[in-house]
């Protein structure tokens, strides 16, 4: 499809720039050096996942560019991406382990000290067996990441589950993307997107909701933009609590005040009905309506423990809260009622509802209403707002527009996340534009596998591969199986979540913890609390990485990684395209892969100490002691185990993963580090891959065999991939070979398929319904925050990044060009906001909340984002800028997953201060 | 006095990047606060230095090396004016889509920004393609703001 915009509409469109003068001239060819080998890859930063081609040179990277075969990002690469050939090279690079010691041994108040990797590993290990001998399995744990590569991640989930037997290995994408998880969970029975990125072509319409994906998946927004740009029909509309440069491409900004995404979906579905826009027969053929306990408070403790004073208000909402007139009226109660949150311990429960109680449960979800509720720009006037809520509706209620939902963290950082994700699902299952190519509620991912790995390989604290879980006996064995594990060695008790192993450092059940690929202490919200626990408490925090973050200066030990070109690996981007690639150049000095580490680390552990009967606090499950895991020794020797051998030998380099050799002809000659380091003739990373593949084939999760991924006209492949077919849109017959036959739409996802029956409030017929090949129309009312501006702190704070830097900017602030661009966190305020407080842009002020403060620069200038007044926002990328000091460690109850985008603050001058003593 | 304490604990809260850099000790151990990117304890509260954006209106400032040959160029001026960019205004292409350089002219756009890689990847047009209409996607502008550390990339090359 060529540029077909007019010369009338161009004008008509008010573009400056009309025909330009580069007819005639060729296609430049591609910049390349002689001497340079290029080879593909994958860009080690967002979801989007665009492929890359990567160039080296006498053993260093030395340029990269967008892969213009594929199709995910068509030779184009943001400011990021072409920044990837400098993240490897910053000054500060790791390339030795660090430990704290003082008088040449081992002190949690020493001082780093370079050691050896035996050393390093023999204080790690003894710290383990200390803790792990007092606590049990629930007493260690992993960090892991949405950045693993698949291999590490399903090394590091097998060590954990099969090894040590916890539970208590969870990602930061946990922060990420877990409501998207919950909510793919409870409404489809299966994980993960229907659609995928062809949709931004073949759509009408385009809603972003809570994503600015402009600043965060600049290459989507290309593709977005390009259409919109060739189609003046096309519909961009950006749904968002602030104005952002997607506002600058949108035809539509809604700027929404927080949580009221809750109503406005509400609103949308209550349309629909109204207007008689609902697709009867889809709903009837493929769908079911439910609700859920509304009561289910805010992922808090649920007690005062280690609680700062000025958090006692706050953290006793997670008992009862005292209902908003917003809130009354949405839940159809009375304003002021005291509600006790009764169901915070079942807060993922769901049955079946009619589609009367549905109606019943949006009907005071009126335009007016919803309107009240959520304008979020006190300077719009109403009717304006209004008008934009009915273009909204129209854009979902006409039957024959075709329209794309996006999400990310808007959506999922939220205290209802699960809530709002499925009512995403709600409005495009009831008009039937689901699983359909150019309609559907489409989840996007911040991180380059966190669907890949922490989703599919199930980096979590409740998964298996493939969508299993801990806590389903016939999920376990079948893992059991796979893994040739006897029977009941893995753990039936869900581990603690990230933000959990946080709170469980506090408390002191969690004592030691290794951090992978990812910077807790500065992501996880509420910090003050962890990093005190980190440093005060007797407990050990190993950290690999590849610079010193802010983790490592949290740690014990700092492990020195390798980074995406120095090891082999594989990412599983938003839709589902799972991108593999060779190592190209060697870690510098003594880092060594993930994998390498967690393989080496696992000589260190006979199955005597692990397999034996293990104490496990609050352990109850079917066919186990209460309180402990069984002694599985007798079984593994029965399997033909021996008592002293180590879990590398049982895990790792079992007889199967051997058979897989190197060198092996893939490599084309390139070197593989992980090999290298371990003196072996296998090749680990192509073994781990084959065998996880090994959980998803023939369950709707099929992946091809490793070598397929190298392949010349292979471009990554969209799982399932059966018979060489990946499957661009899953649920219909016509794309996805797990669809029945003649059914047309099939949700054939099986997880919470067996569900009550009852009304808006409870339960009223206990009697299981399946709903096999359905989905389900949830009805999720409307809840403000936990906490909210009031008299003191009387701004909202919402954090989040910019384009320029990937997440707590380890890598990218570490090339000069990215972070002169960018080079430390701004607050981001309105001018009138700034001026009652005496601010002017450049200004130092402080952002205090309940919890904790720190400073930050003024700025007010339009250029990137537009604060209403009332809001202000903060990136998080800055460790100098520690903003996760002031955010709010709330979490959707179902999903875990924490809200960084609502809390209260206070603002004022920095020199403040200093005429008032604090 | 009151103030004085305060003044001196507000010293104390901005310590972060005043501070001079932690040394190893003599026993060859880094404190904590040595590493990183902000030089200072994970319990302060560091004052984030003042940076400036680059002030320089177009054609003031020399051209800047690229990170390395297809890397997009830096924006080597001041870009307040003339962002955001969008759907029905680029500023950055009033000036920069031109077909040829001039002595002192802005840089032009390459002919990949004509050419729709998606559908007709075969040769350019002669409008800007939408993929790559919003410019700052790409292309980074700079403050005076200093590396915070050293990168060894192989060295830049120069602009072509």
């Amino acid at each position: 499809m060529p540029f077909t915009l007019t010369r009338r509409e161009l004008l008509k469109a008010g573009f400056t720039t009309a025909a330009i003068g580069a007819a005639g001239l060729p296609v430049l060819a591609d910049e390349t050096r002689e001497g340079w080998s290029w080879d593909r890859g994958v860009c080690r930063f967002c979801g989007t996942g665009c492929a890359i081609q990567v160039a080296t040179e006498n053993g260093r990277v030395v340029a990269v560019k967008g892969d213009p075969a594929s199709p995910v990002n068509r030779g184009l690469l943001c400011a990021k991406g072409y920044a990837l050939p400098l993240i490897p090279y910053g000054d500060d690079r790791l390339t030795q382990p660090l430990l704290r010691k003082r008088n040449g041994r081992f002190d949690k108040k020493g001082d780093f000290e370079p050691v050896s990797w035996k050393e390093a590993f023999d204080v790690m290990e003894a710290e383990f067996k200390r803790h792990y001998r007092a606590l049990g399995p629930a007493g260690v744990g992993i960090m892991g990441s949405g950045q693993y590569t698949i291999m590490e991640g399903y090394a590091a989930l097998k060590l954990a589950k099969a090894g040590w037997r916890t539970n208590n290995i969870d990602p930061n994408a946990r922060h990420c993307m877990a409501s998207a998880v919950a909510a793919f969970m409870q409404t489809f029975g299966i994980d993960e997107p229907a659609g995928c990125y062809d949709d931004i072509e073949l759509t009408d319409a385009v809603v972003l909701w809570g994503a600015n994906v402009a600043e965060m998946h600049p290459m989507l927004w290309s593709r977005i933009a390009d259409k919109r740009l060739a189609s003046p029909s096309y519909r961009v509309v950006n749904l968002t609590t602030f104005s952002n440069r997607s506002s600058d491409v949108a035809d539509v900004e809604i700027v929404i005040a927080p949580n009221a995404d809750l109503a406005v979906w509400n609103y949308l579905a209550r349309e629909i009905v109204r207007r008689e826009a609902v697709d009867w027969d889809f709903v009837r053929a493929h769908c079911s309506f439910a609700t859920g306990p509304s009561d289910i408070g805010y992922g808090m403790r649920r007690d005062d423990s280690h609680c700062f004073p000025a958090e006692l208000p706050i953290r006793a909402r997670e008992r009862s809260i005292v209902l908003s007139r917003a809130e009354a009226i949405a839940q159809g109660r009375k304003t002021g009622q005291v509600v006790e949150q009764a169901s915070a311990d079942k807060a993922g429960a769901h049955w079946l509802v009619s589609f009367e109680d549905f109606r019943k449960g949006l009907e005071p979800y009126t335009l007016d209403f919803v309107a009240e509720v959520a304008r979020g720009d006190p300077d719009e006037p109403l009717e304006s707002f209004k008008r934009k809520l009915g273009v909204l509706a129209d854009i979902y209620a006409r039957r024959d527009t075709k329209v794309v939902s996006f999400w990310t963290m808007g959506f999922n950082q939220h205290t209802r996340g699960t809530w709002v994700n499925e009512q995403a699902y709600m409005v495009h299952l009831l008009t039937g534009k689901q699983a359909t190519p150019g309609s559907g509620a489409f989840s996007l991912t911040g991180q380059p596998s966190a669907c890949g790995t922490a989703r599919e390989v199930g980096t979590f604290c409740h998964r298996l591969p493939a969508d299993m879980v801990v806590d389903n006996p016939e999920h376990r064995a079948h893992a059991e199986h796979l893994w040739h594990l006897p029977s009941k060695t893995l753990n039936p008790k869900v581990g603690s979540h990230i933000t959990q192993m946080m709170r469980d450092l506090e408390d002191g059940s969690l004592r030691w913890l290794w951090i992978q690929v990812t910077n807790p202490f500065q992501s996880t919200a509420n910090a003050n609390h962890w990093i005190a626990a980190a440093r005060e408490m007797d407990n050990f925090i190993v950290v690999s990485d590849v610079y010193p973050t802010l983790s490592c200066k949290v740690a014990d030990l700092i492990l020195p990684s390798a980074i995406i070109f120095e090891k082999w690996g594989g990412y599983g981007n938003a839709e589902r395209r799972t991108q593999l690639w060779r190592q190209q150049v060697n870690p510098p000095g003594e880092a060594r892969s993930d994998l390498w580490q967690m393989m080496e680390f696992a000589k260190r552990f006979k199955l005597a100490e692990v397999w034996g009967r293990k104490p496990l606090a609050g352990l109850k499950a079917d066919g186990f002691e209460s309180g402990a895991l069984p002694d599985v020794l007798a079984d593994a020797e029965q399997l033909g185990f021996r008592r002293d051998q180590s879990l590398y030998e049982v895990l790792f380099a079992t007889p199967e993963a051997r058979k897989q050799r190197w060198p092996d002809p893939v490599a084309q000659g390139r070197p593989n580090c992980t090999v290298d380091a371990a003196g072996i003739d296998w090749f680990p990373e192509k073994a781990l891959f084959q065998e996880y593949a090994l959980f998803g084939r023939g369950h709707g999760h099929d992946l091809a065999d490793f070598d397929v991924y190298f392949r010349e006209d292979v471009r990554g492949l969209r799982w399932p991939v059966v018979d060489g077919k990946e499957t661009p849109w899953r649920f219909n017959e016509k794309y996805d070979p797990y669809v029945s036959k003649g059914v047309g739409i099939e949700f054939y996802g099986r997880a919470m398929k067996q569900v009550p029956s009852g009304n808006l409030e409870k339960v009223t017929d206990p009697k299981l319904v399946s709903l096999a090949g359905k989905a389900k129309i949830f009805y999720r009312p409307y809840a403000s925050p936990p906490e909210s501006p009031d008299a003191v702190f009387d701004l909202w704070l919402s954090t989040g990044r910019v384009l320029e830097h990937w997440h707590s900017g380890s890598l990218t602030r570490r090339v000069p060009a990215l972070n002169a661009a960018m080079p430390e966190a701004l607050l981001y305020m309105h001018p009138h906001d700034a001026e009652a407080r005496h601010l002017k842009p450049g200004d130092l002020a402080f952002i205090e909340s309940r919890r904790g403060k720190m400073a930050a620069r003024v700025e007010t200038a339009p250029q990137r984002n537009r604060m209403p007044r009332g809001m202000v926002y903060v990136p998080w990328f800055d460790e100098g800028v520690f903003i996760n000091k002031d955010t709010l460690d709330a979490t959707c109850p179902i999903s875990k997953q924490t809200d960084f985008k609502k809390c209260a603050v206070k603002v004022y001058r920095a020199e403040a201060i200093a005429g008032r003593a604090p | 006095m009151r103030s004085l304490v305060a003044l001196a604990l507000l010293a104390l809260a901005c310590a972060g990047p005043q501070r001079p850099a932690a040394s190893a000790q003599p026993d060859g151990g880094t404190p904590a606060e040595a590493l990183g990117l902000s030089k200072s304890s994970v319990f302060a509260v560091p004052t984030p230095p003042a940076v400036r954006e680059n002030a320089a209106p177009p054609g003031a400032a020399p051209v800047l090396p690229r990170m390395f040959p297809g890397a997009p160029p830096v924006i080597p001026h001041d870009v307040r004016d003339f962002t955001p960019v969008t759907k029905r205004q680029n500023a950055c292409a009033d000036c920069h889509a031109i077909p040829t350089k001039t002595e002192g002219g802005p840089t032009p756009l390459p002919p990949s920004h004509y050419t729709d890689y998606r559908f007709a990847p075969d040769k350019a047009g002669d409008k800007v393609t939408g993929a790559r209409w919003v410019c700052t996607a790409c292309h980074v502008a700079r403050t005076d703001a200093p590396a915070l550390v050293g990168n060894s990339f192989p060295a830049a090359v120069s602009s072509h």
